[in-house]
């Protein structure tokens, strides 16, 4: 789907003369929301939820931070930890990691209200076994000329597996809007993935290190990120209606604040190599 | 509403209950009809009948007059130009005009029935490229029922966009008429949906209507007649769209002496061929239509252009045969493709292609038939090529088959009945992805077919009861049936309002078997009360029931777009509207002016869910949500049919919304424009030279921007905190566009005429925005940006050579 609106747009602006401008708007700045931000996964790092409020759209100034909530978090065999705020807004993680199969409760109290998520640790969807790269010279489909991304592993027998592949330039995560690769089995479910090439904003070039990095994701994770990316990548004139992404997050008290954002948990596994 | 009361209200037949007052109404109308047939059939009248043609070329004159003086009697063509008109025996005075030709008269004593058919001489030489209407002349104040009708002359004059004479972007420049931008395929009719729109090419419906993403409409202007829009009133003879009908025809083909015509263009070269197969009998007329921007792309010595391939064709042929004097025989055919190839890798094809058989058969000098067989195709293929691995090529398409027969019957020269029956069978492929590497990371993935078939029954009955009041009042009755394609599961669909519904209740079909039933009876009445010779009153009410629903969540409709028929889960969308207008033509008919009030409700509305996967979905009905609509608004017209310098204005005040069970709120839709303005003039210069141009003003076209923002993983996100639809409004449109047409000396003796159009789309060289969203920033991927995005942001020439001979 995906897929098929790059491919759109970028015929589009084949068979026209289109053209695109930066414009100020002026969007009334609506009401605020809380926004909760947090991922869980077995790496040996640390992991953070983060509570903050949305601000009104290109305002300038920065993100309000919620604190002094009380945050928790346990999963389904009763292990649980209160998270520590370590700056205004991030709470800390220090103990749980995800584990496939359970299932993790984030709960926030505060004086907006108080909040639950629930997510479950789905099994990894594909086993990276390699990562290849082309080069490809500037044309109508590569804007840029340089290395771009192959990733080759098994999939998983059996439907239903999700997962986001995250790409690392030199340790640095790219997160520009067309650096966003999410991938489901619905079309591909026990296959070898082969030669599968993977978006990236801009090529990589000779003596870069590359690290993909594949977290296994719920449908449901996997629909809020899908919710993102259309937002991201929405434009020309095949573009749909901007719609909210989808949040897992829910209401437990009266009154409470509206919410977004997303809580969920991942295994993640990775495979590095330099461009050479 | 929940699913349960969707489901729940399936059953009911006939489901919509509150017209059965309207229903009583047209019952006893259509007694008093049947009793003026009684009347007309007890006087021993006779009836004067035949075909109105074209004299140079023996093509038909739809829409011709005959009239008859002391009794004042009218009649006029068909869209096959055959008339009938029925009068006490006696000597009598029968005038025949079309606008642009020479009036003929003759004088005749009849005393039975009598075949008179007129062939018609062009009122100059140089005046079949200057007629303004397509004939119809007071039609407008005369007829119940209002049509819109450009002759294919008249869209040759205005500016072309790159060469192209285009018929539908002729028509948005009507009231009531508009689009949601430039490149956006098809067009909106009072706020209605482009799949909303019944597009006839010879009686074949076409399912995607431009080349190109709309740089040129599909059908080729040398092979048109004429083109006629409803809009105002529906008659009952027509249906299966909610807003309207747009029925184009091809010419039939010289008949007298073989001819040629075509058009050289920057992008795109048409040349078309028509001549007498058998003198006076049978004719043949060949069209073709290619681009050729891909012959020069393929010499270019830069791999990023070589590897680049777009291009369309079209062609289009017909055949007809007068077999004698009361059957006509017609075939034709269209084929059309859009090929696009982006570096080697990716590859879109998209066409329609269409057959008709017609049959045209004069029963008796008041009873004329016509039985049509067509079958239409609509295919479209994407592939992803060259790439090991991870190559595919997917499939989907729509076939139709149908058989229509339908009958005029001119009852009395104050009567005349259309009644009929059609039949429809649709066979959806809405998609197979299958690898074409032998080791691919891809499964075959194909969607379930479907099937419907479609059987609609109509009567419409025009009558004149008096010098003031005509009407003409219908009634349609089309019943869909779901059948299955293949072994077929249907489910149920339970959850949550705004979510993706789960499926339940699955039941199992098999090949060829009945999933369900729809039956829908359309009332159309259109009055007609004259307030004096040249001016009228019109009050119409039109129910329209559609069973094809375009799948499309997306501003413009792609030709990747799947439709679906009327389902298990997807009812029939309906329409009411209501419509009051006033006419009244000037200077003998110099000016033509119309003022039209309009308003409509809309059930079952498709919309889909946030996130909802509308291609490749088996389950797709999870994903969608019905809602209703209203749209009401009003059109300003006036247009000058004759002199050096004629046009239109137009001007629409209008507004459209829509709510379902996610947006509760009526909200205005994505094309909604308040505000649509039109100016189209037409100057003779000198006799060889015509000026043209036309100026559009419209309101911005609302969208959907985030109010508030934050950051997931480093990514910026919008968020409506308002929940609403389109809660900004894109600036204003305005665009002018320019031609001047050069028209070379005919040379003495010579028959090869040819001309120089030289045009300036967006000649003010305005970025006009199409849309307005928001993009994460390039530099700093934690920042929005809006971005104004314009189809076309610079001034387009064009120049054109056209000629004939």
């Amino acid at each position: 789907m995906k897929k098929l609106n790059i491919f759109l747009l970028l015929l589009l602006n084949l068979a026209f003369t289109a053209c695109e401008d930066v414009i100020d708007v002026d969007v009334a700045a609506g009401k605020r929301a809380l926004v909760v931000e947090g991922w869980l996964t077995n790496k040996p790092e640390n992991h953070f939820v983060k509570l903050y409020y949305t601000k009104g759209t290109s305002r300038e100034s920065a993100y309000p931070a919620l604190s002094n909530a009380t945050v928790t978090l346990r999963d389904n065999l009763n292990n649980s930890e209160v998270l520590t705020e370590v700056s205004p807004g991030k709470y800390q993680i220090s103990n749980l990691k995800s584990v496939e199969g359970r299932t993790y409760t984030l709960s926030v109290v505060s004086p907006e209200g108080s909040y639950e998520a629930v997510a479950s640790c789905q099994r990894m969807c594909m086993v990276p076994d390699s990562i290849t790269f082309k080069y490809e010279k500037k044309s109508t489909i590569y804007e840029h000329e340089g290395y771009y991304p192959r990733i080759f592993g098994q999939e998983l027998e059996g439907v239903g597996d999700f997962g986001q592949i995250k790409l690392y330039r030199d340790g640095k995560y790219m997160n520009s809007a067309n650096d966003f690769n999410l991938f489901k089995d619905e079309f591909v479910d026990g296959n070898y993935i082969t030669n599968v090439e993977l978006a990236v904003y801009r090529p990589f070039q000779k003596g870069e290190v590359v690290k993909a990095e594949i977290w296994s994701l719920t449908e449901d994770a996997f629909r809020f990120l899908t919710d993102i990316q259309i937002q991201l990548q929405n434009g020309q004139i095949f573009a749909s209606p901007l719609e909210n992404a989808r949040t897992n997050i829910q209401k437990k008290s009266a009154n409470a604040t509206d919410v977004v954002g997303y809580f969920g948990t991942s295994l993640v596994s990775s495979v590095e190599k330099e461009v050479k | 509403m929940g699913i349960e009361v969707l489901i729940g209200s399936f059953g009911n037949f006939p489901k919509h209950t509150p017209y059965y007052p309207q229903m009583k109404t047209l019952v006893s109308i259509l007694v008093l009809g049947i009793f003026s047939i009684s009347n007309a059939l007890a006087q021993k009248k006779v009836t004067v009948s035949g075909y109105i043609k074209d004299a140079s070329n023996g093509e038909i004159l739809p829409g011709a007059l005959v009239t008859v003086t002391n009794p004042d009697l009218k009649a006029s063509s068909n869209s096959y130009g055959f008339y009938s008109i029925t009068l006490n025996p006696g000597k009598y005075t029968l005038n025949y005009n079309y606008l642009g030709f020479l009036p003929s008269q003759k004088v005749v004593t009849i005393s039975k029935d009598t075949t008179i058919s007129i062939n018609l001489s062009s009122s100059s030489k140089m005046m079949d490229e200057v007629v303004v209407t397509s004939g119809r002349k007071s039609e407008n104040v005369r007829k119940p029922i209002t049509v819109t009708a450009l002759s294919i002359n008249k869209i040759k004059e205005l500016p072309p966009m790159l060469g192209e004479p285009d018929v539908i972007k002729s028509f948005q420049l009507m009231p009531g008429v508009s689009t949601v931008g430039e490149g956006a395929s098809g067009f909106n009719v009072r706020g209605g949906g482009v799949d909303q729109n019944l597009i006839l090419l010879d009686e074949a419906p076409l399912y995607f209507t431009s080349h190109l993403f709309n740089l040129f409409s599909v059908t080729n202007p040398d092979a048109m007649r004429d083109a006629t829009l409803y809009k105002s009133e529906m008659p009952a003879r027509f249906g299966g769209r909610l807003s309207s009908v747009l029925d184009t025809r091809m010419k039939d083909g010289n008949n007298q002496k073989w001819t040629g015509a075509g058009g050289l263009g920057l992008i795109a070269s048409r040349f078309t061929i028509e001549g007498p197969i058998k003198k006076d009998k049978s004719s043949l007329i060949v069209s073709g239509r290619r681009s050729y921007t891909d012959l020069f792309t393929k010499q270019s010595s830069d791999p990023a252009i070589r590897d680049n391939s777009i291009y369309f064709y079209d062609l289009s042929a017909k055949m007809n045969f007068t077999l004698s004097d009361k059957d006509r025989l017609f075939l034709s055919g269209y084929f059309g493709k859009d090929h696009i190839e982006v570096a080697k890798r990716f590859g879109m094809q998209w066409g329609n292609g269409t057959g008709t058989v017609r049959w045209n058969h004069v029963y008796s000098p008041r009873l004329f038939s016509n039985t049509s067989v067509i079958y239409s195709d609509y295919k479209y293929k994407l592939g992803v090529l060259n790439n090991p691995g991870t190559s595919f090529e997917w499939n989907a398409g729509i076939v139709d088959y149908s058989i229509k027969n339908g009958f005029n019957w001119y009852i009395s020269s104050k009567s005349t009945a259309y009644f009929g029956v059609e039949g429809i069978l649709h066979e959806f492929s809405p998609g197979k992805a299958e690898p074409t590497d032998a080791a691919s990371s891809f499964n075959t993935v194909a969607m379930p077919g479907e099937r419907a078939a479609e059987y609609n029954a109509y009567w419409d009955h025009e009558l004149n009861l008096s010098d003031k009041f005509s009407f003409e009042y219908g009634i349609r009755y089309s019943a869909l049936q779901s059948i299955a394609n293949g072994n077929t599961t249907v489910y149920d669909y339970e959850g949550e309002v705004g979510k993706r519904k789960q499926p339940v209740n699955p039941q199992n079909f098999s090949d060829w078997e009945t999933i369900k039933w729809y039956h829908n009876v359309q009332p159309r009445l259109a009055m007609k009360f004259q307030t004096s010779t040249n001016s009228s009153v019109k009050a119409s009410y039109s129910r329209t029931a559609q069973n094809l629903h375009l799948v499309s969540n997306t501003i413009a409709a792609s030709p990747l777009d799947i439709w679906t028929p009327s389902s298990y889960n997807i009812r029939p969308e309906l329409a009411d509207q209501f419509s009051l207008g006033y006419f009244r033509n000037l200077k003998d008919n110099q000016y033509e002016a119309s003022v039209e009030l309009y308003y409509r409700s809309l059930e079952n509305q498709l919309d889909f869910i946030n996130g909802a996967e509308t291609l490749l979905n088996r389950h797709l009905p999870g994903d969608m949500v019905f809602g209703d609509g209203r749209a009401y608004g009003s059109e300003f017209f006036l247009k000058k049919n004759e002199g050096r310098l004629n046009g239109w204005i137009s001007y629409t005040l209008s507004r459209a919304e829509r709510r379902n069970p996610i947006f509760t709120d009526y909200y205005p839709v994505r094309h909604n424009k308040t505000h649509s303005l039109a100016v189209v003039a037409v100057y003779e210069l000198k006799p060889r030279v015509v000026l043209s141009g036309t100026f559009n003003f419209a309101s911005g076209t609302p969208t959907t921007l985030g109010d508030q923002q934050f950051e997931f993983d480093g990514r910026v996100v919008q968020y409506n905190s308002a929940v609403s639809r389109n809660n900004y409004r894109v600036p204003a449109y305005h665009r002018l566009d320019l031609s001047t047409t050069f028209k070379n000396k005919i040379k003495p003796g010579k028959k090869f005429t040819s001309e120089w159009v030289v045009s300036l789309y967006n000649a003010s060289n305005r970025k006009n925005p199409f849309s307005i969203y928001m993009r994460q920033n390039e530099n700093d991927p934690s920042k929005l940006e809006a971005v104004r995005l314009s189809v076309f942001g610079t001034v387009i020439p064009s120049v054109t050579w056209n000629f004939k001979f």
